[in-house]
């Protein structure tokens, strides 16, 4: 799976970790929107936000648009600049 | 040695003037240079090459390329023995040594080939009827006589001499094929100037032009094979990979390929590379592969695909036999007779399924060679363990034996389109085609030639020429497309009879490998396992090495006949990587033994090694663990010695593992605050502070002590295990959830050598070190004070932080300096008395105060359950705040922290023993906890242990067990403080 | 104690001398992490450019003179590379970015030669093809496990400059070694 870091260019995924479905949003105080926001999922079989982390390479946090059903990318962006 | 009897005069891609050794089950025999070691085989009359798995039937080769299923040979011997290796894909090599499997003692006496009378036991199905009573005969009788007989080859069990590789590359379009549909694409693109690699498995470029009569505009289609090479060879753009097979489609144009060197290659050349390719689009022309007919005894040695008969007589000069039977279902087998003719081979017979059939394609047939259309074959016979006779029956009902020692059978082809449903694409039946064809191949994927059904050379030309403008339009390239160039066009294109003969006797075979038969179909079928997937799994069909190549569409058609479904409403099961077999060796390349891994070293790493030191993995790091000193007994006696060192005088410890990060900005104070659960924006510049990190859902993260370096830095410590997974939360926290703070940060861990100096001398060490450029004393350089300082003329850094309650220092400097700062303590140091000490020391030190580590920080502990809770603060918010305070971990009875000692002073206690109250019965219901960290303290002459204990504060004082089944430890202990030595000068 | 040098220890201790390509570890130099302060890219630019005369890179490129070079390896982050003795840029950027002193976290080589362009190449899961990877390109990427910056030097013939966390020296170097014996003894079909 190769992914197109918007810094780096498009590299091979072991270059990269998953941390799992974008949720918007900061820390919460209410007990439960901070459990839906760290535990909840809407995990679509579909096109899903993710966010990346390129360990490897610059260090950026993405978000990676991806359909689950077909692997294909549909868009790549920095985190910090789509808050 | 003989030149081989099945030699032919001429003809042939061989290279006549270059012989070749080799062996055969201890047979010495000749081939030349271009043979592969089937064909070499053919050559020289071996009709017997193997035994078939199941029924240990004498079987020879039946095709000439990957398809085949029985010349699964082992080449070479020791630990270079390479176990079922197909013969007709192995370049022949001097000195080459091969045997045959799956047979004992002898490939012409095999006692197992009583397997085939005790076959109406060995149906489809049989390893789910069989064996399982009595239930305890499994273990003791069953298993071990089927893991004897089971098998084909045997793998040798030493380590493997060889060098693998890995290695990337990248291109605009990866060809995977080099036959006609594959050159051509490569080199249109290649002439547009695209960056194009071009795979073939095979040694030399040209895939079916090698074994087929035709012509390419007026050259043979080899000789015009040969001349594409030439000038592919001379484009810069264009790499060729031979030997080459592509094993793999991932997503976003990623291909993995192996890569075997030429068998001439010397020592030092890697036996196989394992090339990672990353393509914007690619053209899959991986050709088709013919399937044999079902009919019954049709696994004889002898009886062949009537397209390897043709590759063995017009690329390798060799036949089969010198009596050779052709049964077709299409004008396609019709071209063998053709090509025998030429070459001086007498064919007895040519069999049509088909009751009529042109003149054209009767006239490729040698004059006067028998013509039967509308007949099957039915059976055959066999003397000496080799085809002798088939048994035809006629459209009338006739029957006839006509003698043959070869027989060619052409059942229609298959394209090899695997690759293009790695990625999920379907294969559909095609009518037109009378095969599988891929449907939807990956994006940016084209599949070219035979692959695509085109079996025709013309078609398949075209194609290639199609594909190529495909896929330079995709990627916005140039492809140079001269005129397909004219080719002979050959009977192939039309649909040949599926369904298998009727009325045959004897065991008509689908999956050669794997011994399948059209009995074993119909049973599975009448068992209700009727799909292509629950076929494929009950009967084993097409699971061997050969994946169904020749099995797969015979299978389904045999289905479909039996479940009265159409073909087109079968669907094939799905092929996945890898596409052909792929050595272990070649997917861990040079990356084994010492270089699995990459190491880190310490900058004291080879003062270490010459004195004494015994390295411990700390993940990629190498950590002295203790420094044994000549004479000592154990490493007991040597960790007691460093741990008395530092208590009672001082020691040195390399500490520069644990991760270091710089955090900086107007904003930094606020942000750790965020994340750590106490505060440090308040806390001066100049001083440092412990704090502890939490994960998001509340369980502790990390631990260690941060500096405040100046009004907007601050140096985060972590733990060694967390450096990198910290700095990527901090990241993560930055990025994501407060990207307006105005903070910078970066990891330092590799910037800086960092040594901890502790024990009650620390000091005067420190003061010797510093000279009198810098006062250590307690009035100027209280507990908790972190500053950069001058070390004779180098930027350091001074920190007094204490992991082990005594007074201590850590010095750091800059990490290319850090040897020598190392050396310089020692030095300072030896009038004290100064050891250096490992993390086994350090370990017993930092467990002899109660602080927790890695053992207690597991991921499923609190604060509060670690007695930390106190540091949360309630004024501000942190990462992990909220879900903290959830009910569960909370509550009142979780395990907390706790100190043990055993009750019986020279008791040991075990790390992982459990806790249970004295007399309660050992279960999960009554398990009570664990204890984590264990030590022989010194100072306290006894074991100690460190544990999270159900109520454990409440208990101080009781008695309970700590439970070790596994090492049979048992032992009483007595709940105390976790601090066992109170902080001295810290 | 007082009173005694310092010496700068090279990181690659043993030396990795092949035929096929050269390697050599740089000194005598020092390497800053840059990082601009939030919204401050266009300033720090314009302070770059007239202290140093030097374009600051936006995106993964180096830019470099007689006095200093510049790799972006991330967004609002650089590496600067300065010889020693050169004025210590806090003194230049102050207050525009963070700078940390990265000096010796770092091996520094520098790998020369067609040979070492094609070893690199199959090594580095980065396209490092002369028009994909040109002179002035970085990228902070992984040999093997180990995570390095890596740049096409702007000259004649190829050059590269690999950043190593020091740690890691030892095993790169085996690693460079293993790939001068692969040249070495090529010839695979």
């Amino acid at each position: 799976m190769r992914i197109a870091c918007p810094y780096c260019g498009e590299r091979d995924a072991h270059e990269f970790t998953v941390r799992g479905e974008a949720r918007a949003g900061t820390l919460e105080s209410d007990p439960g929107r901070e459990f839906a926001r760290v535990y909840e999922r809407a995990n679509p079989a579909g096109p899903t936000r993710e966010f990346w982390y390129h360990g490897a390479g610059c260090r950026s946090w993405l978000v990676v648009e991806r359909d689950t059903r077909s692997h294909a990318i549909l868009s790549v962006a920095y985190a910090k600049a789509s808050q | 040695m003989s030149l081989g009897i099945n030699r032919l005069a001429k003809g042939g891609l061989i290279d006549r003037t270059k012989r070749i050794g080799f062996s055969f089950d201890g047979r010495q025999l000749a081939g030349y240079e271009g043979d592969t070691l089937a064909s070499a085989l053919v050559a020289n009359h071996v009709k017997l090459v193997g035994r078939s798995f199941k029924y240990h039937r004498p079987r020879g080769l039946l095709g000439a390329g990957a398809e085949e299923p029985n010349g699964l040979v082992a080449l070479g011997a020791g630990a270079r023995t390479e176990a079922n290796t197909k013969a007709t894909l192995v370049e022949l090599f001097e000195g080459l040594e091969a045997t045959s499997q799956n047979r004992f003692p002898s490939l012409r006496l095999d006692l197992q080939a009583m397997n085939g009378l005790l076959s109406p036991f060995f149906a489809a199905g049989f390893y789910y009827k069989t064996f399982m009573w009595p239930r305890g005969f499994w273990e003791r009788l069953y298993e071990p006589a089927i893991r004897r007989a089971a098998g084909l080859g045997r793998a040798s069990t030493a380590p493997d001499p060889d060098r693998y590789e890995k290695a990337n590359a990248f291109c605009d379009v990866l060809v995977i094929g080099g036959g006609p549909a594959g050159l051509i694409a490569a080199h249109d693109l290649g002439r547009g100037g695209a960056r194009v690699i071009l795979a073939e498995q095979d040694f030399v470029l040209g895939g079916r032009l090698l074994a087929e009569r035709l012509t390419v505009g007026d050259a043979p289609g080899a000789a015009w094979a040969r001349e594409v090479e030439r000038e592919l060879a001379a484009m810069p753009n264009v790499t060729i990979l031979r030997r080459t097979a592509v094993f793999a489609a991932y997503d976003q144009g990623g291909f993995a390929a192996v890569e075997s060197a030429a068998p001439d290659a010397g020592e030092g050349v890697a036996r196989q590379t394992l090339w990672r390719i990353a393509a914007r689009a690619s053209i899959l022309a991986t050709g088709a592969v013919e399937r044999p007919i079902v009919f019954g005894g049709n696994d004889r040695p002898g009886v062949m695909l009537a397209s390897a008969v043709r590759s063995y007589v017009n690329r390798f000069g060799a036949t089969p036999g010198w009596s050779v039977a052709i049964l077709a279902s299409s004008d396609d087998g019709w071209s063998t007779a053709a090509d025998l003719g030429a070459a001086g081979v007498p064919v007895v017979a040519v069999i049509d399924r088909r009751e009529e059939v042109g003149e054209a394609v009767k006239a490729l047939a040698p004059r006067g060679t028998r013509l039967i259309l509308g007949g099957e074959v039915v059976g055959s016979q066999m003397r000496r363990l080799a085809l002798s006779a088939i048994d035809v029956l006629a459209k009338d009902g006739t029957r006839t034996r006509i003698n043959a020692d070869c027989l060619a059978m052409a059942g229609g082809w298959t394209p090899a389109a695997g690759l293009a449903t790695h990625l999920g694409g379907k294969m559909h039946w095609s009518e037109k085609v009378g095969a599988p064809v891929a449907t939807e191949a990956a994006p940016g994927m084209f599949i070219a030639g035979a692959a695509a059904g085109a079996f025709a050379l013309r078609a398949a030309l075209a194609g290639g020429a199609g594909a190529a403008r495909e896929a330079a339009t995709l990627l916005g390239l140039k492809a140079v497309a001269p005129e397909v160039p004219v080719a002979s066009d050959e009977f192939g294109a039309a649909v040949p009879i599926r369904l298998p003969a009727r009325k045959s006797r004897g065991p008509a075979f689908v999956d050669f490998q794997n011994d399948v038969t059209a009995k074993d179909i119909k049973l599975a079928v009448q068992e209700g396992f009727a799909s292509p997937e629950h076929l494929k799994r009950y009967t084993t069909l097409g699971m061997a090495t050969d994946q169904g190549r020749t099995s797969g569409v015979n299978g389904l058609a045999l289905l479909a006949e039996a479940t009265g479904h159409a073909m087109a409403d079968l669907a094939p099961t799905t092929a996945r990587p890898p596409d052909s077999p792929v050595a272990i060796g070649a997917l861990a390349g040079p990356r084994r033994g010492r270089a699995f891994r990459s190491i880190r070293r310490i900058s004291s790493h080879c003062w270490a090694e010459e004195n004494g030191a015994v390295f411990g993995e700390a993940g990629l790091w190498l950590r002295p663990r203790w420094y044994a000193r000549p004479g000592e007994a154990d490493w007991l006696t040597t960790v007691t010695r460093e741990v008395n060192a530092v208590r009672g005088a001082v020691g040195v410890c390399d500490v520069s593992t644990l991760g270091k990060i710089d955090v900086q900005g107007p904003d930094a104070g606020a942000f750790l605050d965020r994340v750590y659960v106490n505060t440090f924006s308040t806390l001066p510049a100049g001083k440092a502070r412990y704090g502890v990190m939490l994960r998001e859902d509340g369980i502790v993260f990390d631990d260690g002590v941060t500096a405040r370096l100046g009004e907007d830095r601050y140096l985060v410590s972590t733990t060694t295990a967390n450096a990198v997974r910290v700095m990527q939360h901090l990241e993560y926290c930055h990025q994501v959830l407060w990207p307006g703070l105005d903070v910078q940060m970066t990891s330092v861990t590799e910037a800086w050598g960092q040594y901890a100096i502790a024990g009650p001398r620390s000091r005067e060490v420190a003061g010797a070190l510093f000279g009198g450029g810098l006062d250590v004393s307690d009035a100027a350089f209280p507990a908790l004070t972190a500053r950069e300082v001058d070390l004779d003329g180098l930027g350091a850094r001074l920190f007094r932080v204490s992991f082990s309650g005594e007074l201590a220092y850590e010095v750091a400097v800059p990490a290319n300096f850090g040897w020598q700062l190392f050396e310089r303590i020692l030095r300072a140091g030896e009038p004290f008395g100064i050891a250096p000490y490992g993390t086994e020391a350090l370990g017993v030190l930092r467990i002899e105060r109660g602080h927790v580590a890695g053992n207690e920080i597991n991921g499923q502990t609190t604060a509060g359950d670690l007695g930390l809770g106190r540091m949360m603060s309630a004024k501000k918010d942190f990462v992990g705040k909220t879900l903290a305070q959830r009910p569960g971990l909370v509550a009142a009875d979780r395990p907390v922290l706790v100190g043990v000692r055993p009750v019986e002073a020279q008791e040991r206690i075990s790390g992982g023993a459990h806790f249970l109250d004295m007399g309660a019965r050992p279960s999960l219901e009554n398990d009570l906890g664990h204890v984590t960290s264990v030590a022989f303290s010194p100072s306290l002459g006894a074991w100690i242990g460190l544990g999270l204990l159900r109520r454990g504060r409440e208990r101080t004082g009781e008695t309970v067990r700590a439970y070790d089944p596994v090492r049979g430890r048992d032992t009483a202990v007595k709940v105390v403080s976790p601090i066992f030595i109170p902080e001295r000068g810290g | 104690m007082a009173g005694e040098t310092w010496t700068a220890e090279p990181a690659l201790t043993s030396g990795v001398s092949r035929s096929a390509f050269t390697v050599r570890e740089l000194d005598g130099v020092r390497i800053w992490t840059v990082m601009a302060r939030a919204g401050g890219v266009a300033a720090l630019a314009e302070r770059v450019e007239a202290e140093y005369g030097l374009g600051l890179p936006d995106g993964p490129r180096r830019t470099a003179n007689e006095g200093a070079a510049l790799l972006g390896i991330g967004p609002g982050k650089w590496l600067l590379v300065q010889p020693d003795g050169s004025p210590p840029p806090a003194g230049r950027l102050g207050g525009l970015a963070a700078l940390v002193d990265q000096t010796g976290g770092f091996g520094l080589l520098e790998l020369r030669g067609e040979a070492a362009r094609e070893a690199l190449g199959r090594t580095v899961a980065v396209d490092l093809a002369p028009g994909a990877f040109p002179p002035g390109s970085v990228a902070s990427t992984l040999i093997e496990d180990v995570g390095i910056v890596l740049a096409a030097l702007d000259d004649a013939a190829p050059a590269y400059q690999l950043f190593v966390p020091r740690s890691f020296i030892g095993s790169v170097g085996e690693m460079i070694a293993r790939w001068a014996d692969a040249g070495r003894s090529a010839g695979s079909g």
